[in-house]
């Protein structure tokens, strides 16, 4: 073997590592060790004059293994990587000596922090000398996407795919594409009428030949990886077929079943053949079973004798597609906080207290009352609305804030105020957060209309004969508040799907603490998910607004672009391989990896490692009885030599 | 009475008074606020601001620990431990100076004293004296 | 069944009635309430400071007396049951305290008590009860919950501490109406009925507002709880209050 020359450098990281560990001092201990040529120390390594630094060393020295001792390798790795293989190094003769995140960040003692990270440079050293050359594979990019959830963000990122010329498939769950935001009336700031904004894009995605649109579908089940996913997706039973229906409705209106509606919330019902809302894209009906008096009772089958087409199929079965697709952008949205977990407000008890959403329809001129303000036929003339409602609430175990309940209902009462201007409006507030563009300046236009904004959070809402009580402290009076409304208005925030959970599991994407879907990185990649290959855009990553959630989607689509134009994917070869000569074919190793990349040969009765699977978690290898599975850059010398060396005392 | 008020409270409870958004739910959801001097939202609000005040208020006598506004708190800050232990350090300080209760057994009307459950004169003594 | 049986000082002198009806009952139902040897008063409020170990003794000594015979406790007064839950609470999860609390006694609780509210033997019983009642031809029944049975929220009988239905959906399988009335877990005004009484007066006069905006013509309170009992029945005249052992008995002897 060649001899082992170390470049060793030691990052000062501005004052975050300095100030706490003696550079110098572990610069002049490093020196001492064996195999090392030079050590330096530097203010910023990873700055352009820092790498420069390591290249001309490793020209001029003739390094052949690198260490850097500076933050974790999640920030700085492939940065340094980089910069060794174009001095001509292969990449995975670096080794990073994390002494911030693992050091001087979490040690006061500067004693204690400078002997740590002695301690962790040298064992870097020695790990060092025994990494070996690996060279990366590149796989090709199947070059088709798929969009989970066909709200604003997924249809956004789907048409702006699709315009880039690749295909594109829509998966929504339910029977039209539209999600929330289908059933706003008119948004802040701008008040621009939500229909006619979005109608046009629905139309779009049912139109673009490079959209394949799949709704009341599901996805069952995901496997691989960034490049090459292997989708099985469920269509549910429509009981319509879709290709004979003429969008007459007919059925819709002849069927004799009523049930809530799931747009219209509390407010509004439905038939058990249904399109969710007029605008529905596609236009057609489904049958859903749980409601339909023939499913139930074996009986009716009153649309079917009513379509001009015979598009009713009574004995219309779930089908499922595989599909294999290059990358996912999930796109699932929210929930509505269900007010029922604050039962202080009556949500159930008293009809005349509604949610957000369930206002907006009533607002809206396709809902329940055609846009009439009108509850149990009357027209309101005091309406209170509640902030906050489900947000900011430990006691129901949402601490965030949901984004969007302040100037929501900032734009609800104001547009009350323009319908009934005699309508007395109270809102109740603990902050009015109007950080968005033009929004402060909507809010001061609301506050002007006469609005009475009033700060606290209500306790209790009760009658009193046929007035709805709101109790409250003012908290700027600093007295105890008795509100008289008809009607209430909750505030309600924005919490994660219940079925993204699901969707996360399979997909073992990561959760932050709130629930929602976590970011690889809350600043600089706030697309990307923690899996490569799948992004995230919309409410589903976080509560946010419309313009927040288009813009998101628009960089999802983008990531999704850059991709597919590059059409290869690196892999790392940090993976797992199988010394046959050892192997005894127990089996033991199959059932753990949990990316299924262990398959056994039948001919040589040994096990073999699906390099196209295995990412390297390096379950395997420390699960092996005869150590036969090798990680590769995680040997089991390279690691107890590290231990050995943490154990070394002077 | 020359305290600090922060410090004595925080050796007798660890309820996060600083967390309190002053939302004023505990306020609304009391049954009693309509008495007091100042609310408990307000309370809060004088304590963390260190005001001593908060003992001459009849609030900490008035809360009856029923809990309603530990059940609607945002935060989960439980306001009746927060009476509960200025009360304690207004009785200890009245203790030192040994000054007398201002409790009056005398003045509780007779009949209520007679039917009254047990239980609530035992609560209330409790709530009067210092250990 | 056999089980240790809890009274408190409450139910022996001003609530005679409650502990009386409750002997009655459990003599019906088959279920044998033997009572705790040694008790001692629970010392009726749960004090949260944390510094005074003395405060939580009381409470601990009924749980030890009650382990050298069996690990379930049954009470049924709301007050008792408070006290007795939140002070096994704190004892476990405090472990500096726990310390402290220990060097008063001679012996150490050494597991969690079970402790059981009287209702949840009648709730195991529904059917024995229903086949048992003769009246049922009763006007709509208030369940007043008041705050010791609900809070704190977690550790407390009921899950949903704002708007608990556990009495309610008891008494509709036995075939009576309820009323869901807002203020049914809101404080009846408790002690304050020594120094203040127009504050109590005002707190059941709301308690009693909000049960007057859900029914239209007459309606019975029902009680857990000597002092809301108390309260209720001296500050307002318009409907009559019972214990709900009181009441179920009532109903069983057709009076
Ligand atoms: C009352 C109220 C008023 C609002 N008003 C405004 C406003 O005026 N202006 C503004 O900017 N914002 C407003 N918002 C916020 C706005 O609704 C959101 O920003 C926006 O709808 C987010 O869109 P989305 O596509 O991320 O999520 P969603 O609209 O929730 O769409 C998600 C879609 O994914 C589908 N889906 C979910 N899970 C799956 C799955 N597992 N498989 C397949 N499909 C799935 C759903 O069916 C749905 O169609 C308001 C919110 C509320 C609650
Ligand atoms: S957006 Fe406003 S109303 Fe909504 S949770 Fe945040 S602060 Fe409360
Ligand atoms: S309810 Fe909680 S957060 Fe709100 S004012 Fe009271 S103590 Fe503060």
């Amino acid at each position: 073997m060649a001899e082992i020359r170390i470049g060793v450098y030691v990052c000062h990281c501005g004052t975050n590592i300095a100030g706490v560990v003696d550079v110098l001092k572990v610069v002049e201990e490093i020196k001492k060790m064996k195999n090392v040529v030079v050590c330096r120390n530097y203010l910023y390594m990873c700055s352009d004059p820092g790498q420069e630094l390591i290249k001309k060393d490793i020209r001029e020295y003739n390094l052949n293994r690198v260490v850097v001792a500076s933050c974790s390798p999640r920030m700085h790795e492939i940065t340094f990587r980089k910069a060794i293989k174009e001095a001509g190094l292969n990449p995975y003769l670096l080794e990073m000596a994390n002494i911030r995140e693992q050091d001087s960040w979490v040690t006061e003692d500067k004693e204690e922090a400078t002997k740590k990270a002695i301690s962790l440079v040298r064992i870097a050293v020695l790990r060092a000398s025994l990494l070996e050359e690996l060279y990366e594979k590149e796989v090709k990019v199947i070059k088709r996407a798929l969009v989970i959830g066909g709200g604003i963000s997924g249809i956004q990122a789907s048409l702006d795919i699709a315009e880039a010329g690749y295909e594109v498939y829509l998966v929504e769950k339910e029977p039209s594409i539209g999600g929330h935001m289908a059933q706003l009336e008119k948004t802040f700031p701008t008040l621009d009428c939500a229909a006619c904004i979005l109608t046009p894009k629905m139309v779009e995605v049912s139109q673009n030949p490079n959209i394949k649109l799949m709704t009341y579908c599901e996805i069952e089940d995901i496997s691989g990886f960034v490049g090459n996913f292997k989708v099985k997706i469920k269509k549910k039973a429509k009981y319509v077929s879709w290709e004979k229906c003429i969008s007459c409705l007919l059925c819709q209106e002849k069927c004799p079943k009523k049930v809530p509606s799931e747009f219209e919330g509390s407010v509004g019902f439905r038939k058990a053949i249904y399109i969710p809302f007029a605008q529905a894209v596609p236009n057609k009906p489904v049958i859903d079973s749980e409601s339909c008096i023939y499913f139930q009772t074996g009986r009716c089958r009153v649309c079917e004798k009513i379509c001009p087409t015979k598009a009713i199929n009574f004995d219309d079965k779930e089908e499922y597609e595989e599909v294999d697709f290059g990358a996912i952008v999930i796109a699932t949205g929210y929930d509505e906080f269900d007010p029922r977990l604050k039962p202080e407000f009556g949500y159930g008890r008293y009809k005349e207290v509604l949610t957000g959403l369930e206002f907006e329809r009533i607002l809206n001129a396709g809902g329940p009352t055609f846009g009439e303000i009108k509850i149990n036929g009357k027209v309101p003339k005091s309406i209170v609305f509640i902030h906050c409602v489900g947000s900011r609430d430990e006691m129901v175990g949402n601490p965030y804030c949901s984004r969007v309940c302040c100037m929501y209902i900032a734009k609800q009462a104001y547009l009350v105020k323009e319908r009934l201007p005699d309508c007395k409006i109270t809102v109740f507030y603990i902050d009015v957060r109007a950080f968005g563009k033009g929004f402060e300046e909507f809010y001061t236009r609301v506050k002007d209309s006469g609005v009475i904004y009033r700060r606290g959070s209500p306790s209790e809402i009760y009658k009193r004969g046929d007035k709805l009580i709101v109790r409250s402290e003012d908290t700027i009076l600093g007295e105890m508040v008795e509100e008289e409304a008809d009607l209430v208005v909750l505030g309600t925030g924005l919490v994660p799907r219940k079925e993204t959970l699901e969707l996360a599991k399979k997909l073992k994407l990561s959760l932050s603490p709130d629930n929602f879907l976590l970011e690889a990185h809350p600043k600089l990649r706030p697309i990307d998910s923690n899996i490569d290959g799948v992004y995230l855009c919309g409410c589903c990553q976080g509560p946010k607004d419309i313009p927040d959630s288009v813009a998101q989607a628009k960089g999802a689509a983008s990531s999704v672009i850059a991709l597919f134009n590059k059409g290869v994917v690196t892999v790392e070869p940090i993976q797992a391989y199988v010394r046959e000569e050892y192997c005894s074919g127990c089996h033991i190793c199959e059932g753990l990896c949990p990316y299924l990349a262990l398959e056994f040969d039948k001919e040589k009765k040994v096990m073999r490692v699906n390099t196209a699977l295995c990412r390297g978690c390096g379950v395997c290898p420390s699960a092996c009885p005869s150590g036969a599975i090798v990680m590769r850059h995680y040997t089991d010398e390279q690691i107890e030599v590290q231990i050995g060396g943490l154990l070394w005392k002077e | 009475m020359e305290i600090n008020i922060l410090e004595e409270f925080f050796n007798i409870c660890d309820e996060k008074v600083f967390s309190c958004i002053n939302c004023g739910v505990c306020s609304a959801s009391c049954p009693i606020s309509n008495f007091m001097e100042i609310t408990p939202q307000k309370l809060i609000f004088f304590l963390i601001n260190n005001k001593k005040e908060v003992l001459e208020k009849n609030t900490i006598w008035l809360c009856a620990s029923c809990l309603n506004c530990q059940a609607r708190c945002r935060k989960s800050i439980d306001f009746s431990k927060v009476a509960d232990a200025l009360r304690h350090i207004y009785l200890k300080e009245r203790a030192r100076k040994k000054l007398s209760l201002e409790l009056e057994i005398d003045k509780i009307k007779r009949e209520i004293l007679i039917k009254s459950p047990q239980q609530l004169f035992i609560a209330l003594q409790r709530k009067f004296a210092y250990y | 069944m056999k089980y240790l049986y809890y009274p408190g000082c409450t139910l022996k002198t001003t609530a005679k009635v409650f502990e009386d009806s409750i002997k009655e009952v459990s003599k019906i139902l088959d279920i044998s309430l033997v009572e705790l040897n040694n008790w001692y008063c629970c010392q009726a409020i749960y004090t949260s400071l944390n510094d005074n170990p003395s405060l939580l003794l009381g409470a601990i000594r009924n749980l030890i007396e009650t382990q050298k015979e069996d690990d379930k406790l049954v009470t049924a007064c709301s007050a008792c049951y408070n006290v007795l839950l939140r002070s096994q609470n704190t004892y476990f999860k405090d472990e500096k305290l726990r310390v402290r609390i220990n060097a008063y006694l001679e012996e150490e609780l050494k597991r969690e008590i079970k402790i059981i509210h009287f209702f949840e033997l009648l709730e195991e019983k529904i059917d024995v009860l229903n086949s048992l009642i003769k009246k049922r031809d009763y006007p709509p029944l208030a369940f007043y919950y008041g705050c010791l049975l609900t809070r704190p929220k977690g550790i407390a009988l009921f899950s949903n501490d704002i708007n608990p239905q556990r009495f309610e959906n008891f008494f509709s399988q036995l075939g009576f109406l309820t009323i869901d009335f807002a203020f049914k877990t809101r404080c009846c005004g408790s002690y304050l009925t020594y120094t203040n009484e127009e504050i109590v007066k005002d707190c059941v006069d709301k308690i009693i507002l909000s049960i007057k905006e859900r029914v239209n013509n007459s309606c019975v309170i029902l009680t857990t709880c000597p002092l809301c009992q108390f309260n209720l029945e001296n500050y307002q005249k318009d409907y009559e209050v019972f214990y709900f052992t009181q009441f179920l008995l009532s109903l069983i002897k057709g009076e």
